[in-house]
């Protein structure tokens, strides 16, 4: 099937066999001049990954630390739940994200 | 009586013997703009005279009587071949060449004359017609040929340099919307050269001399994007330490020299990896209007300028959750597919497209575009899963 929107994207769909795909009619040198089309920025700038890993890591070992000394000093009858889940959750998003750019600092982009 | 017409249309004419080596054909009219012929397939003709028919298509008409001046190039790729097909390790290069020397059309030629330009003297050429001024050879003027002339020189000259040609180069590009374009190139090379006769000997053979081997290949010299970071060139074995890069504003581009493991000699083999990123900005696009509309352009040719690849596969990997691709390629490919890639985090697959050339030359070396739509908000996909790992290890 053709997907045919040549009054949006002014596309055109050849029928020879091997192009099962619309071919894009407009240039896109064209699309960049008149300013229709601008480069691509990502939420997060790859000079800032290093400083959101360590902030991010630091904040979230700081709350493991704390989840791990709550479910220490405290018996299990004294310990609130709620309190736990969202520690845990909280250390979790933070650590979660801190490794994730990490991994982006390094390189290794998913 | 007939009336003559204006003409927007002429046509080429290959023999069949060189057909099959024919990497490209372009022809260049009076307004200095490129035209790729066309491959026709007129049976009769083309059997009769064992030819091979391109049609142009001029960008205007030639009215009757009037001349039109057109460049027409053709590059031929294996034309050249070794003789001896091998050599000692002390010994120079020659080859030889046979070609037509009129000019090969479907109309008749008023004067026809043909060049060959060598490095020097050649050791043997055939005298018929000929007039040789060093390293020059003229043949003709030929006048009055008819349709679909033919005859054959041959030459034979030396020419000491490596004849390095890639039998398959395949790029991966990988797109990733956290601002990332990671490529992976693939190459088999292999020098098709005077072959060494007897036993490779490292006494006879030092390759940092100019006296022994020649026509071995030492090195090879790529031109990266400008803005390429994180450059390896390794092999199956490890990374390759013998390279050296060099961002270069002048040129605007990494300027590369990679030297193999081992010198290639006539007939020897080698196959590496060079990768590299390119920071999303420069190469990926976004429409204002539509913010889920992208546009992806990278280069259509190989860092290896002057070199050619007999199979070219490029293989473009975006983002899960692409949908709606297109593709726009400044010259007709020869094979397209689709298919699926996993990589981190993937549940259904990273949507691939692969796309084939066959015998790329310099003139392949433009852009190319893939537009999709993709919803912004998938990107963070990534980030969750690694925070739901986490939050498991809690739990």
């Amino acid at each position: 099937s053709f997907f045919f929107s040549s009054r949006r994207r002014h596309t055109r769909c050849s029928g020879v066999s091997w192009a099962r795909r619309c071919v894009q009619e407009t240039d896109l040198k064209e699309l960049i001049k008149s300013n229709k089309v601008v480069p691509y920025q990502a939420p997060v700038a790859s000079e800032e990954f290093e400083s959101w890993a360590l902030i991010l890591l630091f904040i979230g070992f700081c709350l493991m630390m704390w989840f791990f000394i709550y479910q220490i000093t405290y018996r299990k009858v004294e310990r609130y739940l709620i309190k736990e889940l969202t520690i845990g959750l909280l250390s979790a998003l933070f650590l979660g994200s801190g490794t994730f750019f990490f991994l982006l600092s390094v390189g290794l982009y998913m | 009586m007939k009336k003559k017409k204006a003409l927007n249309t002429y046509y080429i004419a290959v023999p069949r013997e060189y057909d099959q080596f024919l990497a490209l054909i372009l022809v260049r009219d009076k307004n200095n703009k490129d035209i790729v012929p066309v491959r026709i397939q007129d049976n009769s003709v083309q059997a009769q005279y064992n030819a091979t028919i391109y049609k142009v298509d001029l960008t205007h008409y030639v009215e009757s009587n009037q001349e039109e001046q057109l460049i027409i190039t053709e590059t031929y790729f294996n034309r050249m071949s070794a003789l001896p097909k091998k050599i000692t390790i002390f010994e120079d290069q020659n080859v030889e060449i046979y070609d037509n020397p009129h000019f090969f059309s479907p109309y008749p030629t008023e004067k026809s004359q043909t060049t060959y330009k060598l490095a020097s003297s050649p050791i043997f050429y055939t005298e018929e017609d000929a007039t040789a001024k060093g390293g020059n050879i003229e043949y003709g003027p030929y006048r009055n040929d008819g349709a679909f002339t033919r005859s054959k020189i041959r030459l034979h000259f030396e020419n000491t340099r490596p004849f390095p040609v890639f039998k398959n180069v395949t790029r991966v590009i990988e797109v990733s919307h956290w601002g990332n374009i990671a490529i992976e190139d693939f190459y088999k090379l292999a020098n098709e050269g005077a072959e060494l006769t007897g036993e490779y000997n490292k006494v006879d053979f030092n390759k940092y001399t100019q006296h022994t081997g020649k026509n071995s290949l030492k090195n090879l010299k790529a031109k990266l994007p400008y803005n390429s970071w994180g450059v390896y060139y390794k092999d199956e074995v490890g990374n390759i330490s013998t390279s050296r890069a060099f961002r270069d504003s002048a040129s605007n581009s990494v300027d590369m020299t990679i030297e193999p493991r081992f010198a290639l000699l006539g007939g020897w083999k080698s196959n590496f990896y060079i990768g590299y990123n390119l920071p999303a900005k420069y190469t990926l696009f976004v429409e204002k209007a539509d913010p889920t509309n992208y546009y992806l352009r990278q280069n259509s040719g190989l860092i290896f300028k002057g070199i050619m690849a007999e199979e070219f596969t490029i293989k473009v990997i975006l983002p899960e959750g692409a949908t709606e691709i297109n593709y726009q390629f400044p010259f007709p490919l020869n094979e397209v597919s689709e298919e699926k890639s996993f990589s981190y985090f993937d549940f259904e697959g990273r949507p691939t497209f692969v796309f084939k050339i066959k015998n790329v030359v310099d003139y392949h070396d433009q852009t190319f575009t893939v537009n999709y739509k993709f919803s912004q908000n998938s990107i963070i996909r990534e980030p969750l899963m690694i925070l739901a790992i986490f939050a498991a290890v809690f739990i």
